[in-house]
């Protein structure tokens, strides 16, 4: 699995823009990111509050075969793992202002089998030190949002490419 | 029996002491807080790193002082009870690790608590309630309707979809701009706005009348405040409405409930029960329909041990006891 941190120079980045006119699109392109996963990805939501985030993420765990009323907002407890074809971590760093590897025992879900879908991303320090793929919501109207898939290493740039190929 | 209850799941460390001789009925001999606010408010948020090192400290003062205040010392106690769940797993194991270490040197039975059902069962502290009630427990991390059927037989009827009631209320504060702890800065804005200034959606799970949702009205807010009305409308207005909406999302599950399970008398209880406007209009929305609301004094609303010494009690004065392999569990089901 290639996503520990590496000191090569860092790949070119790769980008992948759409726009989603209401929460059931934004649902929809989670739905279509769980297609392209295998499990020991890690993937990162960025956003404003309000932007979508949880609903991507619910779309996404639809797409491995969780049950989409289980995904909760894990901002009180922090992480909530579900189980199903893949297990599906569910980490929101939101409470804190910024988070390390170490803190939370997040080493333990970011580098598993399963999929991390970690909210408020880049308060995570070490992230530049990790093969992600990135999400970020931004509002472009009331009930329009601008997703911006990112990624700049390995496994995170495949994944993009998937998304692209197939649903572009 | 004299029972010492331990809390420790989130930022605040409690002890207390409470007497008891059938389940249900306490005297509350002293309950003591040690509250982090001030730790965590300059991080907007909990760090749960920092609340756990935090309960290090000060969770043996606050078991002594609640000792104390009860003119009691630890030898006169005789069962012990922590809550062991759900909640911030380094908080949690502080109070229990604590908890364990006291049962150990003394001898005496220790039961694990589950949070929720400290919350649920904290209305009976200060009230008379017969089984079965219905309970609205609505926190910073939960919300969610129980029918409360007896002592350790509760029943999910309901609970929120995405955000807790009381989630939405920081989120919201932190989105004005108002600071945190989100609940009472609101709360006490709102006393000088109009409520129907902004019409807010209220939001309804399809086919499932006693489920929450509160993510909506967070990007609801979001969209107004970057609308061009938002920097024009007056903040305690915004504040007031959006709170109106939280209220009238909560009160249409909790009464469709109680219509539903046929009992009369609601139990509002945690962190959000100490919002005026929630006890207020269900109480009165509750009277229309010939129920009552009882809810706990804030002391007991928020985190607290009497609740789980009083959760604890009915197991204790049955001779129950745990094993002291007990453990944390962050994601504990009730």
């Amino acid at each position: 699995m290639v996503r520990t941190p590496t000191s090569e120079t860092q790949d070119s980045v790769a980008v992948f823009v759409i726009e989603s006119n209401s929460p059931h699109e934004t649902k929809n392109w989670g739905r279509r990111l769980a297609s392209v996963l295998e499990g020991g990805e890690l993937l990162g939501l960025i956003g404003d509050l309000g932007a979508g985030k949880t609903c991507f993420i619910k779309g996404l765990a639809r797409g491995l075969s969780l049950r989409e009323e289980d995904i909760l907002s894990p901002t009180f407890t922090m992480i909530q793992e579900h189980h199903g074809r893949v297990a599906l971590y569910h980490i929101d760093l939101y409470r804190l202002d910024e988070a390390g590897l170490d803190d939370l025992g997040l080493r333990e879900y970011l580098f598993s089998e399963g999929v991390a879908a970690v909210e408020w991303f880049e308060r995570l320090r070490e992230a530049d030190e990790l093969d992600y793929l990135s999400v970020n919501i931004s509002y472009s109207g009331a009930n329009r949002r601008r997703i911006e898939f990112r990624a700049a290493r390995e496994r995170g740039t495949l994944l993009l490419n998937r998304l692209r190929n197939r649903f572009a | 029996m004299l029972i010492l209850g331990i809390e420790s799941s989130c930022d605040d460390a409690a002890a207390a002491v409470v007497e008891t001789a059938t389940p249900g009925a306490v005297t509350i001999r002293a309950s003591a807080v040690a509250n982090q606010d001030d730790i965590h408010r300059a991080y907007g948020g909990i760090v749960p790193e920092l609340a756990s090192r935090n309960h290090v400290i000060t969770i043996l003062p606050v078991i002594e002082r609640a000792l104390r205040s009860a003119g009691c010392a630890l030898g006169d106690v005789e069962g012990i009870a922590v809550t062991r769940g759900p909640g911030l797993v380094g908080s949690l194991l502080v109070g229990l690790m604590c908890a364990k270490g006291l049962a150990q040197t003394t001898g005496k039975p220790i039961v694990g608590v589950n949070h929720i059902e400290g919350h649920i069962l904290a209305p009976l502290i200060e009230h008379r309630i017969g089984f079965p009630f219905l309970a609205l427990v609505v926190s910073g991390g939960h919300t969610a309707l129980f029918a409360v059927e007896n002592f350790g037989r509760y029943r999910r009827l309901g609970r929120t979809r995405d955000d807790a009631a009381g989630e939405a209320f920081d989120k919201v504060a932190k989105l004005m701009g108002l600071g945190y702890p989100g609940g009472k800065i609101i709360d006490d804005l709102s006393k000088g706005g109009n409520r129907k200034r902004v019409r807010f959606p209220r939001a309804h799970v399809r086919g499932a009348p006693m489920d929450f949702s509160f993510s909506g009205i967070k990007t609801s807010v979001a969209t107004m405040l970057r609308s061009a009305a938002g920097p024009i409308a007056a903040q305690a207005d915004v504040a007031a409405s959006f709170q109106e909406a939280v209220v009238d999302m909560l009160v249409k599950p909790t009464l469709a409930a109680a219509r539903e399970l046929g009992v009369d008398t609601i139990a509002l209880t945690g962190g959000v029960a100490a919002n005026s406007r929630l006890r207020e209009k269900l109480a009165a929305v509750a009277a229309d329909d010939g129920r009552r609301v009882v809810a706990p004094s804030l002391k007991f609303c928020t985190d607290n041990a009497a609740m789980i010494a009083l959760a604890g009690s009915y197991r204790l004065l049955r001779g129950e006891r745990d094993d002291l392999a007990i453990d944390a569990e962050a994601n504990l089901a009730l």
